[in-house]
């Protein structure tokens, strides 16, 4: 469920992905969020990661039925968060 | 990382040119130091290379970590090498890689892979630190080096 603040919004996302959020779906998001011009961050056990770079993104080690909030900021944060969304509830062989 | 790197299997100077070569040089060296059964090995190579037809993991600019489950090893296991000249990884940013970290890891452990990954990249995202490993010059050095990362 996303929710608004100004022109931010955060979505909650569980992985379902068995293998975690691995190095596979990383670089699928953040190649998907660099099409945006909203900002876009992960936020995981308190911490918050630029979510258009892989170096960031790899010091997240969520694994499967743990949550991470999708945080995106700017024009087209709404279109960044659903695409987002959908990379991270894809499930794939490891 | 220096909790899963196999000191033994360090190579400091990679002798493969093309990214089959640095990855069989790599598992070879973690079977000789006894990280799984010889027989192994082949398949190991085979599950890494198949790994990165899915996609370089050659994510940062001159970093390698090519990486799989398998069934024959029983923990997490890793080593690292080194290339001065550089190899053509296929990474993201089109730039030859010089350091190589490889982790296989059992099927049944994703968790421990994720942990593994996250502590190899916590290290590796201080540019002077890889700088420190591409100039190390010896297995030890580049030992000693892991374990104040």
């Amino acid at each position: 469920m996303a929710t608004e603040g100004g022109n931010t919004l955060q979505r909650v996302v569980s992985i379902v992905n068995p293998n975690g959020f691995h190095m596979r779906p990383k670089s699928a998001f953040t190649e998907a969020a660099a099409k945006y011009d909203a900002e876009v961050r992960v936020i995981w056990n308190g911490a918050a990661y630029n979510g258009k770079s892989i170096m960031e993104l790899m010091l997240v080690a969520a694994p499967e039925g743990s949550e991470i909030i999708i945080e995106a900021q700017g024009p087209d944060a709404q279109d960044a968060i659903n695409h987002l969304e959908k990379i991270l509830q894809q499930v794939e062989a490891a | 990382m220096s909790d899963f790197i196999f000191r033994e299997a360090i190579i400091p100077e990679l002798k493969s040119k093309d990214k089959e070569g640095v990855v069989r040089e790599l598992v070879e060296s973690l079977s000789r130091a006894g990280c799984f059964k010889e027989s192994e090995t082949e398949d190991i190579i085979r599950a890494v290379l198949k790994r990165e037809l899915l996609g370089s993991t050659g994510i940062w600019p001159g970093i390698a970590i090519p990486h799989s489950k398998h069934p024959g090893v029983g923990k997490l296991v890793g080593t690292m090498g080194i290339s001065s000249k550089g190899v053509d990884f296929g990474s993201r940013d089109g730039t030859p890689a010089f350091v190589f970290i490889l982790i296989i890891s059992p099927v049944d452990q994703p968790v421990v892979h994720l942990r593994a990954l996250e502590a190899v990249s916590r290290v590796l995202k201080e540019p002077a630190y890889v700088q420190n490993l591409k100039s190390a010059g010896t297995g030890p050095a580049l030992f000693e080096l892991l374990g104040k990362g």
